[in-house]
């Protein structure tokens, strides 16, 4: 049984409707991928008519995009992870282990920093690729998979660090503040991402991992190699993972043994947000880093509106409900599943 | 005889998570000889006591091939709503109990149609649920703190009932109610066919939207009502006090038996799994390991019952 | 090119064996009956799945095809007949898949790309598919034809086709073979697979016929006349016991009465009439409406037209609404759509009928006893516990377990979906048995099957199905099985009233 257990519902029985493109090359199952950028534009006007210094004050700026690049990074990954229609619920723990890691374990400064984040950035793509291995070789479901090793590299993470705090090398602070030619740096870090998708887009290791969430047997006839491509997949979105962690425990200064859980709901939420089919196959890293901007919006928006900062906790759950079940719902109409 | 031997071998796998859990008490027992005292062997059954009840819905959820990972916020909503609303008088508790289930009815009606109806992976449908669920507890009781609960739960939870600890009673009827449910009713029928075979039991004319909806309302009001029982039992209430439940769960359920795919599985089993989550936090703590340590277990238990359980399918 | 292969799937023997051998320059038919061995054949050659022994040679040289990439690399295209185009991707991409031109640093030049496939399919003269388009916005016709192409772009030196005209137009199918004869006369080695005669008269220069997995001939197409090539493939069966069809009384009134079904696109318009105690057989070549025909019947996929029972006319959404009106279902595929097979025996006869063995929604186990024991016995179901796993039990028992389920809900219409398939023959005879049993009790019998012969001997009438619609209408001295297999052809076209 290949394809998670809800692919084989009943509905496969019903016809199977096809799409019409609305012009040519565009077909309404792509419409999801630029809703994100007309979300932004909505909640950024509606910020900046009802608080306008949160988005034009001094340093607003670089507050915003720090938070959006550890975001913008799982996101990226994750993209990666559902377009082979799999999951990744396992950069929670990583992320904390490596926050723990970073703020424990990191030399003061210069080349051995260098040489110390290197080793972390191995270590998260062994976890990464231990995690494909099993979700290639077993076929065990991504999403448990993932779960499983969720928890273990969270108890890790615990191991090394029992409560919030360490003190990361300065080095590494230093390292992702101040500005380059007058922009912050966290803006030039988003643009990098952006620019590394397109880069990526049209290399045959996109095409070859949309082409297993398209259709894993019809994609190994076409002679992908699917294992390779999984483990792949899974290396990069746990390296992504790794390099968030450096970035959060670098803004932060402090090491967080629980501070990856987060990620998991809301890189799911921006890439869902972002438009990338759950079912696989399709999608757009550069749509799920505008999904991660759309979704750091929401704070900002309850502030705006002078509601207590817990109504952004339920507006991130219900957004992500909302955009799944919608997206869900266009994939299925489109005649995809 | 032959029928009961029958009977073993066909659900071998609770049989051997009994046995593990048996192991798993000698492994204690030889550590410590008061891990076999009355009062610890108590203490063991009420902790995973939570994890059971949590576990039932959760049993449901799993046997359709699905997961709720909404449990936590549904069990921290519950306690601390409860605490909040009642603000110490046990007089409350009569309308509020009602209140709860029906909030639990809600929370998991929409997840189930969310996952039923619009086709929403149920991880990332419940995931969502969970965030929701936890922002708007805390914009209702502005933080999630909440007073002491009302003494009367407190004594009712940890009181006796013929001779027993009430709350494990109530473990005990919930494990005959979901005996009866999954072996001997209509719709534990439909719900193995459904989780086995969806296109089968669609053809066999199953509502199978219908099926696969009820898991997630049993496995709400499931976890609003254990949450109740966990705040009187542990006379306080938190935000984060259904986090553990979210691995110890499906965990649970894993090791009991059933098949993350689906379709196969007993709560009988859970009962077991949930016993054996408890005794290895046990015996890790005689070894003087902490939660890290507890984590780190469950996730290895999880990959490896679960890759057990994938290399029995395979074989057949 | 050789071959010699043999493939069992669990208990049954796909390839016992199978053998050919082909030239350069050459077109080769296989032909026979659905489930000869042909696909696997395929499938083997493809690298799709392995053989459990035998093997292959080209030019002389063993091969060794251990998947997909494997047969790519020695030349062997494969055009499948259940198409291997990703759907999410253009038809740029799916053409040059793993072949694209200009690919640097891993990263495929877009514009190259588009470029080489617009030049592609002009020079190969495919016409109505844009390069851009996405493979999920074309027709069926045009995905075959991309598939097609998509195999001639990789300058096979063996090219296997799976029926590939099966969803072509016929001018599409003149432009295939135009190209499949200058492949093979450029030195390319042609294998083709399909079910119409005329087609392999019309391209082929050898044949080899099959049939159980074995080959049974083999021989020039013009020394091979086309009654040779049906009796080959129909072979001189081991003879099966049909039961006599009983000294027929007047056929019964009418009990199920369709009219103008469809369901496209594989359903046009369908008319037709079951009448009580009789068997009405739907042949045709696969994937002519059939399965459609039938889940339309059965409310499980969407359709329009009428459909009355007994008079009332039905309003089929869901498949409980043709239960409810008594019309059963006997599926196709008993592992995936029949049986919950890691389930026990009970639960899955007592499925169907759960509400007639249960009160206030606890099962009644006597009840529910009585009704296993009762199905058991009239289906000869051999089990040692009503509790044993349906996986444990062979192929003709679960189809045993099957048709109680089905017929415990009393149907007074049974719909039988090639149910006597992967049955071993003395289960055959007793599912016959069994459908003459019912229509002595008066219920009415759509049958479809791949198994000529057995629609020939146990329908009281025939319908043959092509492109949807009815070709066909075959009984009395009318209904033989040369008949049912030239109405299905399309071949001997004369012949067809």
């Amino acid at each position: 049984m290949t394809g998670p257990p809800w692919a084989d519902s009943a509905i496969t029985l019903r016809t199977l409707r096809r799409t019409r493109p609305l012009f040519r090359g565009f077909t309404r199952a792509d419409l999801p991928l630029y809703l994100p950028y007309g979300y932004v534009l909505a909640l950024g006007l509606a910020i900046y008519f009802l608080q306008s210094r949160l988005i034009n004050g001094p340093g607003a700026l670089d507050a915003r995009f720090a938070l959006i690049v550890p975001l913008a990074l799982v996101a990226f990954g994750q993209t990666l992870v559902m377009f082979t229609r799999g999951i990744d619920l396992s950069i929670g723990g990583l992320i904390s282990m490596a926050s723990a890691l970073l703020a424990t374990h990191l030399n003061a400064g210069g080349g051995l920093m260098i040489l110390d984040l290197l080793a972390i950035l191995a270590l998260a793509v062994l976890v990464g690729a231990l995690n494909g291995a099993l979700i290639a070789y077993t076929r065990l479901q991504p999403f448990i998979v993932t779960l499983a090793t969720w928890s273990i590299w969270g108890g890790v993470a615990f191991a090394i660090l029992e409560v919030e705090g360490g003190a990361p090398a300065p080095g590494l602070i230093s390292a992702v503040q101040g500005n380059i030619a007058g922009v912050p740096k966290s803006v030039w870090a988003v643009l990098l991402l952006f620019a590394v998708w397109r880069w990526l887009r049209p290399t045959r290791f996109i095409t070859d991992l949309t082409a297993i969430g398209s259709d894993e047997g019809r994609a190994r006839l076409m002679g992908v190699h699917i294992v390779r491509r999984k483990i792949q997949a899974y290396a990069l979105s746990s390296a992504l993972a790794a390099l968030a962690a450096m970035w959060v425990t670098a803004q932060t200064a402090a090491g967080a043994p629980n501070g990856g859980d987060q990620f998991i709901l809301s890189s799911i939420a921006a890439v869902v947000l972002g438009g990338t089919s759950i079912f696989g196959g399709k999608g757009s890293v550069a749509s799920s880093i505008v999904g991660a901007i759309t979704f750091l919006m929401i704070p900002d928006l309850v502030f705006a509106l002078n509601l207590t900062s817990f109504w952004s906790i339920f507006f991130q759950g219900l957004i992500l409900i909302v955009a799944v079940t919608l997206n869900s719902m266009i994939q299925t109409r489109a005649g995809r599943r | 005889m032959s029928n009961a031997l029958g009977v073993l071998r066909r659900n071998s796998s609770i049989v051997l998570a009994f046995a593990v859990a048996g192991a798993l008490f000698v492994a204690g027992t030889v550590q410590a000889t008061d891990f076999a005292s009355y009062t610890h062997v108590r203490t063991v059954l009420i902790s995973a006591s939570f994890i059971g009840l949590v576990g039932f819905g959760q049993t449901l959820c799993i046997l359709t091939g699905g997961i709720d990972l909404s449990i936590p916020a549904t069990l921290a909503g519950s306690a601390v709503l409860t605490a909040f609303l009642a603000n110490g008088k046990s007089s409350e508790l009569l309308w509020i109990i009602p209140l709860i289930v029906g909030l639990g009815a809600v929370v998991g009606l929409i997840n189930g149609l969310g996952v039923a109806y619009a086709g929403v992976p149920p991880i990332i449908m419940t995931l969502g649920m969970n965030s929701a669920i936890q922002g708007l507890l805390l914009i209702y009781t502005h933080g999630g703190f909440a007073s002491a609960p009302p003494q009367g739960l407190i004594s009712f939870v940890n009181g006796n009932t013929l001779s027993l600890s009430t709350d494990l009673l109530i473990w005990i009827g919930v494990a005959a109610f979901a005996t009866i449910l999954l072996s001997a009713s209509v719709f534990g029928r439909r719900l193995y066919a459904v989780g086995t075979n969806p296109v089968a039991a669609f053809l066999a004319g199953v509502n199978v939207r219908r099926v696969l909806l009820v898991p997630y309302i049993v496995s709400a009001v499931g976890g609003a009502l254990t949450g109740v029982l966990l705040l009187g039992f542990l006379g306080q209430a938190f935000v984060n006090i259904g986090d553990e439940y979210l691995f110890s769960s499906a965990v649970a359920v894993a090791v009991g038996g059933a098949s993350i795919l689906g379709g196969r599985g007993h709560y009988i089993g859970t009962v077991a799994g949930a016993i054996i989550l408890t005794l290895i936090a046990a015996n890790l703590q005689l070894l003087s390991l902490g939660t890290s340590a507890i984590q780190i277990s469950y996730g290895l238990i999880l990959l490896t019952t679960v890759y057990i359980a994938g290399l029995r399918l395979g074989r057949r | 090119m050789l071959a010699e292969v043999k493939k069992a799937f669990g208990g049954v023997q796909a390839l016992r064996g199978a053998s050919f051998a082909c030239r350069r320059g050459e077109v080769h038919a296989l032909i026979g009956e659905n489930g000869a061995g042909k696909s696997t054949l395929v499938k083997v050659l493809a690298g799709a799945i392995r053989a459990d022994a035998g093997e292959l040679s080209l030019f002389g040289e063993p091969l060794r095809v251990r998947s997909p990439l494997d047969a790519q690399r020695v030349g062997i295209v494969t055009v499948f007949q259940e198409l291997s185009l990703i759907p999410d991707l253009s038809v740029a991409g799916n053409l040059f898949y793993g072949i694209e031109p200009r690919v640097r640093a891993g990263r495929i030049d877009r514009r190259a790309l588009r470029r080489a496939a617009g030049a592609a399919l002009e020079e190969l003269g495919v016409e109505g598919v844009g390069a851009n388009l996405n493979v999920r916005e074309l027709s069926l016709a045009h995905r075959q034809t991309l598939e097609i192409a998509k195999a001639l772009v990789r300058r096979p030196r063996v090219l296997v086709l799976d029926e590939p005209t099966s969803a072509l137009l016929p001018e599409q199918v003149e432009w295939l073979f135009a190209k499949v004869r200058a492949f093979a006369a450029d030195g390319g080695i042609a294998v083709f697979i399909s079910h119409r005669l005329e087609e392999i008269e019309n391209l082929s220069d050898r044949v080899t016929v099959f049939r159980e997995g074995v080959d049974v001939g083999s021989g020039r197409i013009d020394e091979m006349p086309e009654e040779r090539l049906v009796e080959l493939m129909l072979g001189r069966r081991v003879e099966r016991l049909y039961p006599p069809a009983p000294e027929h009384s007047a056929p019964g009134e009418v009990v199920c009465r369709v009219s103008g079904l469809s369901s496209p696109p594989r359903l046009r318009d369908v008319s037709l009439e079951i009448r009580s105690g009789e068997i009405v057989g739907i042949g045709g070549l696969q994937g002519q409406g059939q399965l459609p025909l039938f889940l339309a019947l059965f409310g499980a996929r969407r359709s329009s037209g009428e459909v009355v029972v007994k008079g009332r006319k039905l309003r089929l959404r869901r498949p409980i609404d043709a239960l409810r009106a008594g019309v059963a279902l006997i599926p196709e595929d008993r592992a995936t759509e029949g049986l919950c097979l890691s389930l026990g025996i009970r639960d899955n006869i007592s499925l169907g009928s759960l509400r007639a063995v249960s009160g206030g929604g606890i099962v009644n186990p006597r009840k529910e006893r009585a009704l296993i024991r009762r199905m058991a016995a009239r289906l000869r179901i051999t089990m040692r516990h009503p509790l044993q796993e349906a996986s444990s039990l062979s192929g003709g028992n679960q189809q045993k377990v099957l048709l109680a389920r089905v017929l415990a809900q009393e149907p007074s219409v049974l719909l039988m979906y090639d149910a006597t398939r992967g049955v071993d023959v003395g289960t055959k005879t007793e599912i016959y048995q069994l459908m003459r049993d019912q229509c002595a009790q008066g219920v009415g019998i759509l049958f479809y099957s791949t198994d000529v012969a057995e629609l020939s001997n146990i329908a009281d009438r025939v319908i043959v199905l092509h492109d949807g619609l009815v070709r066909a209408h075959l009984e009395g001295s009318e209904l033989t099985e040369h008949r049912i297999v030239a109405a299905a052809v399309g071949g001997l076209r004369e012949d067809v009233a």
